[in-house]
């Protein structure tokens, strides 16, 4: 009798188990504790070298985005309007490093980047009045999302209209991928605050810290931006790199002909 | 219970499952566009009109009737007048040949032959294009197998009538818009069609000629946000904008009597 | 002892199938002497081969006895009391859902003298107003239905669709789906969780109007699978059925939906398929512990026409019931089954090349507990649980060594079945010639835990008798999906020029957006309370009331959903013969729909939003300033906001009709059927401002480019269906089975295609109704089965449609660009008229010790089914289009058993 029951079960429940576990794919999952990171939001105006129009290249880094609230990681900074157009740059941390080695003699030229994990990243710029922003209460910075009563008392969303790009369709409210530069100016009245919001959309696996240059500048934005525009948003934590490669970034950008 | 308690319970209840109030912020708001008969002869001239609902009015920030906005940002050099809802009469129809490209509108022609009349234009062998013509291009083109499937032409399209004044006057419907008391209603006739972008709308891949992919124009996507980049010389303006009151969804009528210089 | 066999036909005995949702059926009635007056106290027994033990009950005071909790089977009834004759009837069928009237008289006598009558199987219930069919293993032996629980529920009247039926105008997730009473609809999309052995079922019910209090939550058709149990005796089953593309003509799609000629298109080099069962059932201790168990093993292979790599769908199916009667008057069932299968290349399309082939590992696995007891004479009591868990976890395709260039390779390195989660790939759009796709992985695990109590009573009273049934579920559900790293769905490739095919050398890299873990949790708790009431013998009315209440939280734990809602439904049956082969009814009442996780879903922070890259991302060479091209379509996150009034959606029906037993377990029955589907979801957007034809924006509410949507429910948001069905059933019997219906039905309102009916539609008038849908199809479906000599049978099922579909299709002209098809607003979308005939020969050869089966079934024998959206099955390549899924072809299954 114990055959018999045992046998049709134990098949059953044999064949149940076969399931993947993805957690360890996340990008901000910790293996030591198995939970994973929350987001981080940073005020950029309270750092050392905080950004300002014509000063220096802001290098920061930003962990992951929030699994679980939909809780954004990003960073936001204020700047002076100049009475002229100001642009904004920033270079979310990539490494061509396939391309470098390729140039380099080395393997031959592959379009595709194998160091993945270590070299990508998506930072997404946004921009707007800092007063639509900062001065209506009960917004907090880190959903970037907020509203206000207009004058016939409807709410309105916070608009952060400053810094759109078109996408392929021509219509405004486009962002740029993985590792590309984003960037826009605008014009600016001078006294007025301005506000720019980086948004994390994704971060490299290896370390969940993605890495960026931003640079406030005065004056249109140049006609040609890349990855070389801004330097210095190289992963530092990259190790392993092949004999011969130092500061990849350095290195790749003295041969590229953009 | 008894069954006949049983039952009442049961119809009260049948009944009650039954209401069910949405209170949606956003309503939908009905009203008509008036053109004095002065301004145009035929509602063929005009182009398509935006009405939007806006928070306020600010008559003196462009010298022409124009909604308040916010700060200004950006290249525009006013800002956003960020409406709480609007619609159009007629919109941009691809008039099946390029050249007619963001030239047709739609509810403006009750024939092809109407159509052609008001945009004349030459086919291959330098003849003017007929209205059989024009018909056999459409039906290559979508497919259309009858002229009742051409959306944008036809008496029963057209958008403008004349009222009792012998104005022109085209009724509206404002879907899901936000409509608080004392929010104003104002619009402009787009008469040259500048509010037409040929970067945007379907892009079409039958171009009988060479193949060449292109796209049939459409709407730009911010008309209502920032109306002054779309007005030009000819265009009509609303100038006294309709305030709407409390509780009421219909019967607005908007004056279009300003022509913008 | 003396016996006296009568043989009487058609003798007082309401018959039939009360759609009830139950596993079981059951008999009742009334013992009376000769005069008529009810005698307290007879003894009255039940037994069948289906049923562990002997079941007694001694009839109340006016002789009224319940026989409750009846597995489906042949039963034998006796009643014996001191005086009186002893009462025996043989040839009872039960099936699920039974509803059985038997009325003993029993005859003064001499001791030991019987009284033996043969029940007629009776084809109509009387006491019902609910419509629907219970598909028994008849219908699954002889006809050529497809050999699964989802296509056999479509011989059921209003019941349409293919392997995943839509029931009177609901749409394929509407429906309920119940294996051995445990729910295993899938608690995210509210379709089927699983395919199941169809060797292993006894019968299928499916429930379609008129529903009862304890049914409910389901738009659709409540689908109720009852698997087969063990017995006293040893019985099992050995069988195999083949299919092979080449046994059969090739046919190719000649018509679009719309008509247009299609070209040809390649056949289906691949199609094979292979079903092998084992089943086993029998005692562990006689008359104490029955088993039954299968396995199963499937394999299927199918190309697409134009598609490079086979699509391999490899799994198996295992089952097994135990049932328990360890003492008097109580019994356990414990039910346990699992469902696996590998899918290799499952994305079948001429743009995907191998090496960007996906892979999908589905597993099921279902444990449900039940226990029985029966209290009293007149009560019982069910408690049930039920453990459902789904995972669907989908992974690049893994790479194989064998030497077949239609599978992802292996390089060098790479162990077989490596599967490379880092090498992005492509795809071709806008006509470009190469493509090879990159999926990341999604892994998807689901589950739903629930437990149920039910009691019922049986309550004879002055003013007719009463079956009060009361019962409560409390249900948890919950979804984890998790994609490994932010985004990297695909990437695309496109032509440079668009009219230059050799331009193909950019890359599109579509992100899905923000964090992609999603956490779903969901709760259901309903109560009821149910009596069917029999006022006068003939007459009975059913009234019930559900209380349901439900909350659905999306990822981050906000409540999206959350209602209570009273459902009152109700019904009267009439017998106006008196005979019992007659019925007029009327029924219905307000369903409420049962709302899966996927609802929740939509309103999830995480996952939502999409971007499309472009330019040449992978490579420096970007030549200059190309930054449009490197910006997104679709960008940033769409703020997908929560609105507060919300309200169930819901169904009013209303059916009436009436059902003739002219012959012998032959009936005739017509239906008319009202649906009004109301309160659907749907999905609002809430920034855009449109112009006066709704089919382009030309402002923003918001300031920002960008979708802002939300959940509602609005009374604008409905589907009216009617329908009128005429059907002729007849259960096997002189060697001839039939199930002809005809249904002529009207719809209109929101397209069911969607998860729920309407969500994804923006709700901007005019097209304030979304996705328009209308229909007004005649459906004809006529199956029959007839037993020749020698152990031949043949089955035939002949189906036609009308079509007439058409849809009303959204699109605005800013998007679409890239879409295969140029689609107008309010583009229509018509079927052609379509009917086919299948057919089933099967054979039994008899031995000593079992039985020999072989069958042969021709699906498609003949057919002009076309493709049936011209959206997903054809493609328009430089103007032309052809057809990128064949015909329904003609495909031959072999089939070859044994059965002991």
């Amino acid at each position: 009798m114990n055959t018999r029951l045992l046998l049709p079960l134990t098949a059953a429940l044999a064949l149940t188990a076969c399931d993947l576990n993805p957690r360890p794919l996340l990008q901000n999952y910790d293996p030591e504790s198995g939970g994973l990171f929350t987001a981080e939001v940073d005020d950029l105006d309270l750092s050392d070298n905080a950004p300002t129009v014509d000063g220096t290249l802001f290098i920061g880094s930003l962990g992951a985005s929030e699994v679980g609230s939909g809780t954004h990681s990003g960073a936001t900074f204020t700047f002076e309007g100049t009475g002229d157009r100001v642009c904004i740059i920033v270079d979310p941390q990539s490494v061509w490093r396939d391309d470098l080695q390729a140039s380099g003699g080395g393997e031959s030229a592959n379009p595709y980047m194998d160091d993945y994990p270590h070299d990508d990243g998506d930072l997404d710029l946004s921009a707007g009045l800092a007063s639509f922003y900062t001065g209506t209460p009960g917004v907090e910075i880190g959903d970037f999302f907020g509203s206000f009563p207009d004058g016939n008392g409807v709410d309105r969303a916070i608009d952060l209209n400053l810094c759109l790009m078109q996408d392929t369709h021509g219509s405004t409210g486009g962002t740029a991928g993985r590792a590309t530069p984003e960037w826009c100016d605008f014009e600016t009245e001078p006294g007025t605050t301005y506000m720019g919001v980086l948004t994390v959309f994704s971060v490299p696996v290896d370390d969940d810290r993605l890495r960026f240059a931003l640079d406030v500048r005065s004056g249109a934005c140049p006609p040609s931006i890349n990855e070389c525009t801004l330097q210095g948003d190289y992963d530092e934590l990259a190790e392993e790199l092949p004999s011969g490669f130092d500061n990849v970034e350095e290195q790749y950008c003295a041969n590229y002909d953009g | 219970m008894t069954s006949r308690a049983f039952l009442a319970a049961t119809a009260a209840l049948l009944m009650l499952t039954g209401c069910f109030q949405e209170d949606l912020p956003e309503q939908n708001l009905d009203g008509s566009i008036v053109i004095p008969a002065s301004m145009v002869s035929s509602p063929g001239e005009i182009g398509p009109v935006y009405i939007g609902i806006y928070e306020a009015f600010d008559p003196h920030q462009l010298g022409y009737p124009y909604p308040a906005t916010a700060p200004r940002v950006g290249d525009n050099p006013i800002g956003d007048a960020l409406p709480y809802g609007g619609t159009s009469v007629g919109d941009f129809a691809y008039g099946c040949y390029l050249l007619l490209r963001c030239q047709v509108v739609s509810g403006r022609f009750s024939s092809l032959d109407d159509l052609l009349e008001q945009h004349p234009l030459d086919n291959a062998d330098g003849d003017p294009v007929t209205a059989e013509e024009l018909f056999d291009q459409c039906t290559y083109y979508y497919g259309w197998n009858n002229i009742t499937e051409f959306a944008f032409i036809g008496d029963e399209q057209l958008d403008f009538s004349e009222n009792e004044d012998g104005d022109w006057e085209a009724e509206f419907r404002a879907w899901h818009a936000r409509v608080p008391e004392g929010a104003l209603l104002w619009a402009f006739a787009d008469n040259d069609n500048t509010s037409c972008s040929v970067d945007r709308g379907q892009i079409n891949r039958k171009r009988p000629e060479d193949g060449i992919f292109f796209r049939e124009g459409a709407h730009f996507q911010d008309i209502l946000n920032f109306p002054d980049k779309y007005i030009t010389s000819g265009d009509f303006i609303v100038e006294d904008p309709t305030v709407l009151e409390a509780d009421r969804l219909d019967g607005y009528e908007v004056r279009l009597d300003y022509t913008f210089e | 002892m003396r016996r006296i066999a009568l043989i009487v036909l058609m003798v007082a005995l309401l018959p039939g199938l009360a759609l009830a949702t139950e596993q079981t059926g059951k008999i009742r009635g009334k013992v009376t002497d000769a005069s008529g007056v009810g005698l307290e106290g007879v003894a009255i027994q039940i037994q069948s081969p289906s049923m562990q033990g002997i079941r007694e009950v001694v009839s109340g005071p006016n002789g009224d006895f319940w026989l409750p909790g009846l597995p489906p089977g042949e039963f034998e009834m006796q009643a014996q009391a001191d005086g009186y004759s002893t009462y025996l009837k043989t040839g009872l069928t039960i099936q699920i859902g039974s509803n059985l009237t038997v009325n003993i008289e029993m005859t003064a006598a001499e001791v030991s003298e019987s009284v033996v009558v043969v029940d007629e199987r009776p084809v109509i219930d009387t006491g019902s107003s609910t419509t629907g069919q219970i598909i028994t293993r008849e219908h699954l032996e002889t006809l050529p239905t497809g050999r699964s629980y989802q296509s056999a529920s479509r011989l059921t009247p209003g019941v349409t669709g293919g392997g995943n039926p839509s029931a009177l105008g609901g749409s394929s997730r509407e429906n309920k789906y119940l294996l051995d009473g445990a729910n295993t609809s899938d608690p995210v999309t509210g379709t089927f969780s699983f395919n199941f052995n169809v060797n292993s079922i006894e019968e299928i019910e499916v429930i379609t109007g008129a529903f009862r209090a304890e049914n409910g939550g389901a738009l659709g058709a409540i689908i109720n699978v009852r698997t087969r149990a063990g017995s006293n005796t040893f019985k099992g089953s050995a069988r195999a059925y083949l299919n092979n593309g080449n046994w059969s003509p090739k046919r190719d799609a000649v018509y679009g939906p719309d008509g247009r000629t299609l070209e040809g298109s390649e056949f289906d080099r691949d199609l094979s398929a292979a079903d092998i069962s084992l089943s086993v059932g029998g005692p562990i201790l006689r008359d104490r512990i029955w088993f039954f168990s299968s396995i199963q093993y499937l394999r299927n292979v199918s190309t697409r026409a134009g598609a490079i790599s086979p699509r391999v769908f490899a799994g198996h199916d295992v089952f097994t019931k135990l049932t328990v009667s360890p003492f008097r008057n109580n019994q356990f069932q414990l039910t346990v089954h699992n469902s696996t299968a590998n899918i290799s290349n499952n994305t079948q399309s001429e743009l995907m090349v191998p090496e960007a082939q996906n892979h999908q590992h589905q597993n099921s696995t279902t444990i449900a507990a039940q226990w029985d007891w029966r209290v009293m004479n007149n009560l019982t009591f069910q408690a049930h649980y039920t453990h459902l868990k789904t995972d669907i976890d989908v992974t690049p395709q893994p790479c194989t060594w064998r030497n077949d260039d239609r599978f992802k390779q292996c390089e060098e390195g790479q162990e077989e079945g490596y599967i490379d989660f880092y090498t992005p790939g492509t795809i071709g759009i806008a006509g470009a010639p190469w493509a090879n796709n990159y999926y990341r992985y999604s892994i998807n695990d689901r589950s739903r835990d629930g437990l149920r109590l039910t009691g019922k009573l049986f309550l004879p009273t002055p003013i007719g008798v009463h079956e009060i049934k009361l019962g409560a579920e409390l249900s948890w559900l919950q979804q984890e999906n998790l994609q490994a790293y932010t985004g990297n769905i695909y990437y695309v490739d496109r032509l440079e020029d668009e009219t230059d095919p050799g331009s193909g050398i950019n890359y599109y890299w579509r992100e899905s957006a923000g964090q992609l873990f999603q956490k779903n949790l969901g709760s259901t708790q309903f109560a009821y309370l149910q009596d069917t009431w029999e006022i006068v013998p003939g007459l009975t009315v059913d009234l019930g009331l559900k209380y349901d209440r439900k909350t659905l939280r999306n990822d981050v734990g906000e409540r999206i959903v959350g209602f209570d809602m009273v459902s009152p439904v109700g019904g009267v049956a009439w017998d106006p013969s008196g005979k019992q082969i007659s019925k007029i009814y009327i029924g219905g009442g307000m369903v409420i729909d049962e709302s899966s996780l996927g609802i929740a879903g939509f309103l999830d922070k995480n996952g939502l939003g999409r971007k499309l890259y472009l330019g040449e991302y992978f490579s420096s060479s970007t030549g200059g300033n190309n930054s449009f091209d490197q910006y997104s379509y679709a960008a940033g996150q769409s703020d997908y906001s929560k609105y507060e009034k919300l309200t169930v959606p819901r169904i009013y029906n209303i059916v009436a009709g009436f059902e003739v037993q002219p012959i012998a377990r032959t009936k005739f029955g017509m239906t008319a059927s009202v649906k009004l589907f109301r309160n659907l979801w749907e999905d609002d957007e809430v920034n855009y401002i449109w112009n006066d034809s709704g089919n382009d924006t030309i402002g923003v509410i918001n300031g920002v480019q960008d979708n802002f949507f939300r959940l509602r429910t609005p009374n604008s948001a409905t589907r009216n269906w009617f329908g009128l069905t005429f059907a002729i059933q007849r259960s096997m019997h002189k060697n001839l089975l039939l199930d002809i219906n005809y249904t002529y039905s009207m719809t209109r309102g929101l397209t069911p295609s969607q998860i729920t009916a309407a969500l994804d539609n923006p709700t901007q008038e005019p097209l304030e109704y979304g996705w328009l849908y209308s229909d007004r199809p005649h459906v004809v479906k006529a199956a029959a089965a007839y037993k020749l000599p020698l152990g031949f049978q043949v089955g035939g099922q002949f189906n036609f449609s009308s079509g007439s579909r058409f849809d009303r299709e959204y699109s605005t002209k800013g998007f679409g660009s890239y879409e295969n098809f140029q689609t107008q607003a309010g583009t229509f979308d018509s079927v052609r008229p379509y009917w086919s005939i299948d057919m089933k020969v099967s054979y039994y050869l008899t031995l000593p010790h079992g039985k020999i089966f072989a069958s042969a079934e021709v699906s498609n024998l003949t057919n002009n089914r076309q493709t049936t959206a011209i959206n997903n099955n054809a493609l328009d390549v430089g103007g032309e289009y052809f057809a990128s899924r064949r015909q329904a072809p003609m495909a031959l299954e072999l089939g070859f058993g044994y059965d002991f």
